[in-house]
Formats: C-alpha cells, structure tokens, sequence
C-alpha cells in the first residue's frame, strides 16, 4: 500500500518535471526566434568579408566561402543545408551560400529569406567514382553521353526544374530492362532538393533519376544509400559505393581523391540573406504539427528511426553485456593468478583504446576502414561498433563488482570444492551483478543516446529520423523537441524498469 | 610409535613465504584421524598461514603435505576435489550472502557430490537441528547473529562429510556472548570423533577438548605435546612467555 502511493508520487513528480521542461523550452524558444526578423547586412559578394557565413560542409560553397576568411569573414560548416538555413532563419549567420535549386527551394518554403540576385560562381555537376574504377567511369560517361543525345536528361532536370511545375514528365524505369549486370550502389545526401530529397519515405530528385537512367542503360540493379554529404567521398573511394551522385561539383582538390565523369548539368552557387520579413512563425500550431508530423506521413521517420534505434542499442547492448563479462573475468583472473600476462596485456590495451577514442570515430573507422570493402549491412556495422565500445565500458563496471566482493566468498567457494569458474559463478558473480546494476544501467542509457550518431553512417535511426523532417519542413523547433522527448520517455521507462529490477533484487536477501 | 595407517595428513618440511617474508620456515608433523590438534602461537607466527596451506588457499614453496597418501601439493593432483575432504571454517564465516541458510548448506553437496535436493535439503535440515537452528533455513545470512552464523559455517562443511575440518580462529570476530555457543558445537564435533584442526585464542577450549597443542613461533614447531604438558609444564621459553601474557 505504502510502496504503491510511493510510486503515484514519483509518477506525479516526473510529469511535473517533464511539462515544466517542455514550458521552459518553448519560451526559451520563442526568445531566439523575436530576434529573428532583422534584415541581413549582406547586399553582394562584396559583403562577403565581413559577414558571418553559413554553408554545407564539404559543399564548394564551403570552397568558395573560405576564400573570404583572410578578409575576416567568419565560415560556419553545417552538414546539411537546411541547418544552414535554420541558423539563418535565427541570425545565427548573416547570409548561406549555397547552390541554387536546393536556395530556389528553400526561399520558396520560407519567406523571410531571399536569393541575392548576383550569382556567386558558376559550376558543374557531375559523378564520381573511386581512382581506381576508370572502367565504371567511361561505362558511365557512355551512358550519360546516351541520355543527354535522347533528351532524357534534359527531361528529368526539366521535370523538377525551371518553372515547369506543372511538368508531367517522369522518368519511369523501362521495365523491360532486367538487371543482369548486378547492383550500382550510389551514395548520396538526401537533403538537397531537387536533386535529392527524401518525399514519402523514399529518396528521390534529378540525381536519382540520372542515376536510375544510368543503371538502365547499364542493365544494373540501382541502390541508392544516403549519408552525410562529406562522407560521399570517403564512401566512394573505400569503396562502400560505387558511385557518388549529390550535385558534386567538379573541384581539383576533389579530383586528387577521386574520378569525376563528364559533367551532366551546370549549377550556380548563390547567397541566401534575410529581407527583413517575418514569415509569420508561430512554434507551436496546429499547421506546424500537421505539417512536421502529418503531411506525406512524416511521423513514419520517426517511428522507423526509433525501431531502427532500439534495435541497434538492443543488439550492441547484449554484445556489450557478454564480451564485457568474458573481458572482466578474463582481467581478474589475469590480476589473480599474475599468469596470461600476455592476454592481460591484450585486455588492457583494448580497453585502454576502445574507452580514449570517441565513439564516433570508432563507428566511422569500422564502417570505412575494417569493413571498407564488404557489402555488410549497415545496422550491423553499428551494433558492433557501438557493441565494441560498450563492451569496454561494461568490462569495467563488473570488473569492479568482483572486485568489491570480499576475498572470503572466494576462500569459501574454493574451500568448499568449487573450481574457480564454478565459485565465480555461484557465487561471485550473483553478487558482483547485484552491485553493479544500477551501473550497467546507467550505460545501458548512455548507449542508447549514443546510438544517435549512426546517422554519420547514414543509418536511419531516430534522430537522423528528426533531421529529414527539419529538411523537408525548415523548422528546427518541433522535429527536436519532439525527438528529446522521445529518447527521454524510452530513457524513463528504461529507469523505472531498472529500478523495479534492482528493488527485487535486493528484496531477495532481505 | 602409532601406526602409520592412523595418519591423515603428513606434513613435510612445508616452507611458505610472501616475497622475502618467510613465514613458514619447514614444519614437519602428522594429524592423526580423529586428532583435535589445537595451533598456538604469538601474533604473525604463521599459525594462520599454516591452517591455509593445509587445502592449499595458500600455496606452500617447498615441502609436501599428504592427505590419506595423496600428495596434494602435486601439480597432478586434482586440488578441487582433495578440498572437499577438507573442509574450512573461517573467522568472518564467509556465508553466501545471496543465498538462503539452507541453500548455503546444500550448495556443495549437490553440485560438487550430485547428492539429490532432497537428500542435500534432508541433511541439511538434520544438521541445522542439532545445532538448534533449524528455524533459521530460509532465512539469509544478514537475518543472523554472529554466533548463529558460524554454527551455520559449522553445519556447511559438515554436510560436505569431510575426513578433517580446519578452524581458522573461528570465534575471534565474536561478540563475547556468543562465543560459547559456537564452542559447545565444537566441542560436541571433536566428541563425536571428527578430525580438527584449530586455530584458537580460547584456551579453556585447547585444554578441555584438544588431544595435542601445537605451539608455532618464528614460523616453526616449537613445542608440540599434549595439553596437560604445553599449559603446566611448558618447555619452551617462547610459550612460557606467550602464557604467561594470555591466562
């Protein structure tokens, strides 16, 4: 009776807490945004020097942008290009420079904000493949050279471009062509409309298409995976995919690392300003809901990233768990006898590596580096990277929880007959893991946040789930929040969970 | 002068030292089956080491001990299952705290002996009677007072039916109160024929219930006789000393 009005409260408590936390936010938010509506400073190229400047990392706006730094210009990398707007957007920079269809579309869906018309420098597109893989490159060339004499090419960039919005075109795969000649994987970022976006759950945009014409001609099965746009190189040239297809345009700094094929369109790269309007932003409304959540059935991102999140963390936390286990009693029992000094040794370093390199760093070196040419799945890739390092963590943790069982118990285990593995196991262990619960969940929780930059990999996991609505809608307020909210609420059932577990346990020796 | 088939365990210049501490300097002796032989000595003479070495929770340097013939000191010897002829019985009584009084007791036979749950809970139970704490059974170790505790460590390695139990001051970390109790336990086990080896403070206990004492010093046997003889008629200057600062 006690223990159950015990438990109302806390419920009680933490709602209080959560709807105080949602207030505060709001607030804070709608703070940031009443000092968004000044007009930016930057009138030309010329005002480049002394603003601050946003960009897409990697993007040769990033290229061009840079040259302004020795004049004191300040650059500001995003990694995608709606970041770049949204920091715009909240006089996080003066101006983004960017190419022009993804601007065109962006100023479109956001009326504060115009296109300067001095065009900032012109470019072209165009595919790139691995040093190594010239032969792909002319198989390609050939079959952009094909497309572009029968029209296809200027159709699809017609279809999504250049005022025919109401263009019917669509390129339809010919289903006559049956893919004998494997699969062409294509790397891409799929937050830069029109060339690649994603729109009912699916990727789409101009390079999709060129690409699917591409695969047809060469009777390939296409695969389209989307990453980071500065990851696309790496991913090519490691060979994770056979081409890269993301309005790259044709730098020499990038031909040293790559191949690049004839280019198959020609872009601008322009300067995005605030014109001083406001765009009538309110944060909280039914219209932003419906249209972050609703519209093209959005929610699915998140539902889809958050099953994808649960199962990576599932999976690395159960891998964590064993080889954590096998590593801790292999340390302690090293430490023990002083024999296996080597396998000590072994243990110690890779803790010593897996626990002083960030995670993050350990998920893209496995992903590019120990499984650079293997076609493994990527979900995978995650759950032993993140499985890894939890594993090093985990070690530790029930490292410490043999060690803070009294030298007696194991005198009485081994006095009474039991061999060391027997007496660890009946009765060290039991004892350890008890200790170290509220530990081990702990970590389960970090994994679980941590799991959130799959997205390098380009996993669709929950909060990458959240970074293609903000890349659709432009708006960073809802997707976020509602992205915190739904790690805190698993993270809180998670808790309480742990805490009946623990509260069991400990009832069991009462 | 007895015969040799009476010996349990044979002791040979057993030698024991942690780094350049030597603490064991080659003890030679024989226990002999149904012997309650009582080890005194001051403070930090090995007496303890000594108990340890006997199942080997310490490893001796040099010499051998020989348990019913067996060298268990041989490499080749399987260590796991000579222990569970010897049982111990420690000062801080190291119960298993996860586990219940009854399921403390039964653990080992049924794991190490495949003895049935039955049979094991059957035992146990009878063994827990005749120590008068057979109401304590499911309880866990925390429910207990000190004295209580170490009847239970008593009744745990006698359910294991072993050939000798060593006595590692086993009522050193009790209250004064309780220290009787676990004492009559004692005292009743060597009257019913069993083999002991103690480590003990408790000199009442030495000169009612021992067959021999044992004094240690410096890490080696300095007087070794029959009760009546060590406490009245003490030969050594070292145990002269030594009793005349404890009784």
């Amino acid at each position: 009776m006690l223990r159950k009005s015990s438990n109302g409260v806390r419920i009680k408590a933490f709602a209080v807490v959560l709807m105080v936390t949602t207030i505060l936010l709001t607030f804070s938010a709608c703070q940031w945004d009443s000092s968004a509506q000044t007009k930016s400073d930057v009138h030309g190229a010329e005002d480049l020097k002394s603003a601050t400047i946003g960009v897409q990392l990697g993007t040769t706006g990033d290229i061009y942008a840079s040259d302004y730094k020795k004049d004191g210009a300040i650059i500001v990398e995003y990694n995608k290009g709606a970041d770049a707007i949204q920091a715009l957007k909240k006089s996080k920079v003066d101006c983004v420079v960017i190419d022009e269809q993804p601007a065109k579309n962006f100023v479109k869906q956001n009326a504060d904000l115009s296109i300067l018309d001095e065009a900032f420098a012109v470019e072209e597109y165009a595919i790139c493949f691995a040093k190594s893989n010239t032969e792909l490159r002319d198989k390609v060339n050939s079959a952009l050279a094909q497309i572009k004499d029968n029209g296809t090419l200027d159709s699809i960039i017609d279809s999504y471009i250049s005022g025919k919005d109401n263009s019917t075109y669509q390129y339809i795969s010919q289903s006559n062509t049956v893919p004998t000649n494997g699969t062409l994987t294509v790397a891409t970022n799929a937050s830069f409309e029109p060339y690649e976006y994603m729109e009912n759950g699916k990727i789409c945009g101009i390079d999709i298409d060129v690409s699917q014409a591409i695969a047809d001609i060469l009777g390939m099965e296409l695969k389209v995976t989307d990453m980071e746009f500065d990851s696309i190189i790496t991913a090519v040239s490691s060979g994770k995919a056979d081409m890269g297809v993301s309005g790259i345009t044709i730098t020499d700094e990038r031909k040293k690392n790559i191949e690049f094929s004839t280019p198959y369109t020609a872009a601008k790269q322009v300067i995005i300003v605030r014109n001083g309007t406001s765009d009538n932003n309110a944060f909280l409304s039914v219209d932003k809901f419906k249209a972050n959540f609703l519209d093209e059935g959005r929610w699915q991102y998140l539902a889809q990233g958050l099953l994808t999140t649960l199962q990576i963390t599932l999976l690395a936390v159960i891998m964590g768990i064993v080889l954590g286990f096998l590593i801790a009693i292999g340390r302690v029992s090293c430490e023990k006898t002083g024999k296996y000094k080597v396998l000590n040794w072994i243990l110690k370093t890779y803790l010593t590596i897996i626990r002083g390199t960030p995670t993050m760093i350990q998920l893209l070196i496995i992903y590019y580096v120990i499984f650079a040419s293997s076609s493994i799945d990527k979900v995978l890739v995650a759950v032993i990277a993140f499985g890894l390092n939890s594993s090093a963590y985990i070690a530790e943790i029930v490292r410490s929880g043999i060690e803070s069982i009294s030298e007696g118990q194991f005198e009485a285990g081994r006095s009474l007959g039991f061999t060391y593995a027997q007496t660890m196991r009946h009765f060290i262990l039991p004892q350890a893991i008890k200790n170290v619960l509220p530990a081990l969940g702990n970590e389960l929780i970090v994994l679980l946040k941590e799991t959130s930059i799959s997205g390098y990999i380009g996993i669709m996991d929950l909060t990458r789930g959240g970074d293609y609505i903000r890349s659709r809608t432009y708006d960073a307020f809802l997707p976020l929040i509602v992205v915190a909210l739904i790690y805190l609420a698993i993270v809180s059932i998670l808790s309480a969970l742990l805490g009946k577990l623990e509260r069991r346990l400990k009832n069991d020796d009462k | 002068m007895t015969n040799s088939s009476d010996v349990m365990i044979h002791i040979e210049n057993l030698k024991k030292s942690f780094g350049d501490d030597n603490i064991l300097n080659g003890i030679t002796t024989d226990i002999k089956k149904g012997e309650v032989l009582v080890i005194l000595g001051p403070s930090g003479c090995g007496k303890s080491t000594f108990l340890r070495c006997l199942n080997l929770l310490e490893k001796p340097n040099e010499g051998h001990i020989y348990l019913d013939g067996v060298d268990i000191t041989d490499h080749k010897t399987d260590i796991n299952i000579q222990r569970q002829k010897i049982m111990m019985v420690f000062q801080h009584f190291n119960l298993f705290p996860h586990k219940t009084i009854l399921e403390n007791l039964t653990i080992a036979p049924i794991k190490l002996k495949k003895m049935s749950p039955e049979k094991a809970n059957e035992k146990a139970m009878a063994l827990l009677k005749r120590v008068g704490l057979e109401e304590k059974a499911n309880t866990y170790p925390k429910q207990l007072s000190g004295g209580q505790k170490q009847r239970v460590a008593i009744c745990r390695a006698l359910c294991m039916e072993p050939e000798v139990i060593l006595f590692d001051e086993p009522t050193s970390a009790l209250d004064p109160e309780m220290v009787g109790e676990v004492l009559d336990v004692m005292k009743e086990l060597a009257k019913s024929g069993m083999t002991m080896v103690c480590v003990t403070h408790e000199m009442g206990f030495a000169k009612e219930v021992a067959s021999r004492v044992v004094f240690i010093d410096e890490g080696v046997i300095a007087e070794d006789d029959t009760p009546k003889n060590v406490f009245e008629n003490p030969k050594n200057q070292r145990l002269q000393d030594f009793l005349s600062k404890i009784l």
